[in-house]
């Protein structure tokens, strides 16, 4: 076991790993040494006590929370979580700046597969940090660029890493593809942040793309998706941002036809629907309404809202970036 | 509650409080943490909805419909009777506070409307931070 404690700065949260087994060490480094950009402001404090135990938890019931490999209940300790393999996290305590979890995983699921599902716990402790700093976690990209600001909008697979990199060929800058922050700053004005600078992008996109290199010859981040993790800056230096001032939300879908490129206007409810859709919301009133809040004022804010289908192959048409650019 | 029975005018009632609202345009969404649907209102619902935060009855709001400028016709009871379907209200409590009956409303009345979104915010997502539809592993 290593002797001393382990830090991450993950956005707005500093990560502090007491010693624990290389196996857990390992595993929460690939996790959170992708999250490399640079934030000011002073950090609340997550620490995490990971831990080796011979049975797994009692199941949790997901009263809070249901995730797909993960459950998430409210107890009068705070929140409890265990995962597939029984694994678990209890929030242990906080304090002016920051909170502790306890971590336990079962001995005999170290060295299988299962030791991915210390991810899932691993990520809910940094929901929580999060969200305690004052940022509402959006499942969604952004672009930036002469003063505009995109949200992109999508389900998993809904093309929002393909349009984001289009976006950044074309002169944009990313503020990520997939992790964002978003919490309305000083004079009401919502602000987005980046957590990290990488491109989630499908082994295809090297068709339209032909930078990114062959992307079958890099590991996949995930038995979920053929994707690969591509970094911003190896594939386009220079252009990623920190913070915008989001200008549109772009609701994102795909058209499996090889058809141009259609936009519409979304109304306000619209705008807002889409970009709640984005955020993974609890059965915990005061957190649901933190999100609701913030979206509305988001939206509320004067943005604009963009509906865009994209077929399929779109990319290879130089039009439909034009057309984007121009509806904005 | 008895979903399918309709509302008696003098039963005190609530908005469920896993039922969370935020204002959109003139009127505001509803979000029922627990069906995970949401609900658009419009001005003169959201008005009439802001009296049951507290605790109100049919006949309150059709008091302070009335007093808003709403026509004498069916509309109020609809809308709330609307409202208690969807499993929006509960009981109120013993010891709640009848809602203020001077709330007024900026803009002019409106036939009070809800809209239930076709379909529900995912109950199962891929994790904590990614409210996506898990894919098949």
């Amino acid at each position: 076991m290593n002797a001393v404690s382990t830090t991450f700065l993950v956005g707005p949260v500093r990560v502090t790993l007491d010693p624990m087994l290389p196996a857990f060490e390992r595993r929460i480094d690939e996790q959170l040494q992708i999250f490399k950009t640079s934030w000011d402001a002073s950090p609340y404090e997550v620490r995490l006590r990971v831990q080796a135990v011979p049975a797994p938890a009692v199941a949790a019931r997901g009263t809070y929370l249901t995730c797909s490999r993960m459950d998430i209940d409210t107890t009068p300790r705070g929140l409890y979580a265990t995962t597939l393999c029984g694994a678990s996290a209890q929030f242990e305590t906080a304090w002016d700046g920051g909170e502790s979890w306890t971590i336990d995983f079962p001995a005999d699921q170290i060295d299988t597969p299962a030791i991915d599902q210390l991810e899932d716990l691993v990520g809910l402790a940094l929901v929580s940090g999060w969200r305690a700093a004052g940022w509402t976690p959006v499942h969604g990209a952004a672009v930036t660029r002469d003063g505009k600001c995109l949200l992109l909008c999508a389900m998993s697979g809904g093309g929002k890493s393909t349009l984001t990199a289009a976006l950044v060929r074309d002169g944009w800058q990313t503020l990520g593809d997939d992790k964002l922050l978003l919490r309305m700053g000083p004079g009401g004005i919502p602000e987005v942040a980046a957590l990290l600078h990488s491109f989630n992008l499908h082994p295809k996109t090297r068709e339209w793309f032909p930078e990114v290199g062959d992307l079958e010859l890099q590991p996949r981040y995930s038995a979920w998706t053929p994707k690969r993790k591509v970094f911003a800056d190896d594939v386009w230096p220079g252009r990623t941002a920190q913070r915008a001032h989001p200008t549109h939300i772009i609701r994102v879908r795909r058209d499996a036809q090889p058809v141009p490129i259609r936009i519409a206007p979304l109304s306000a409810e619209e705008m807002f629907r889409t970009l709640i859709g984005q955020i993974a919301i609890p059965k915990d009133s005061k957190i649901a309404a933190a999100a609701m809040r913030t979206a509305s004022l988001t939206v509320r804010s004067g943005l604009r809202g963009l509906d865009v289908v994209i077929g399929e192959d779109a990319y290879q048409d130089p039009a439909t970036l034009a057309a984007l650019t121009a509806a904005l | 509650m008895n979903l399918t029975e309709p509302l008696t005018r003098d039963e005190m009632l609530s908005l469920r409080p896993d039922v969370v609202a935020t204002v959109l345009d003139e009127g505001a969404i509803l979000l029922d943490l627990d069906t995970k649907y949401f609900f658009a209102l419009n001005s003169s619902g959201w008005a009439i909805v802001q009296l049951f935060e507290s605790a109100a009855s049919l006949d309150d709001a059709r008091s302070f419909a009335t007093a808003s400028g709403a026509p004498e016709d069916e509309s109020v009871e609809l809308f709330l009777n609307r409202l208690h379907e969807y499993g929006l209200f509960e009981a109120a409590a013993d010891d709640a506070v009848a809602a203020a009956p001077t709330l007024e409303i900026a803009a002019a009345w409106l036939t009070p409307t809800v809209e239930r979104q076709s379909e529900p915010l995912q109950q199962v997502i891929v994790s904590a931070f990614d409210p996506s539809i898990p894919l098949a592993e």
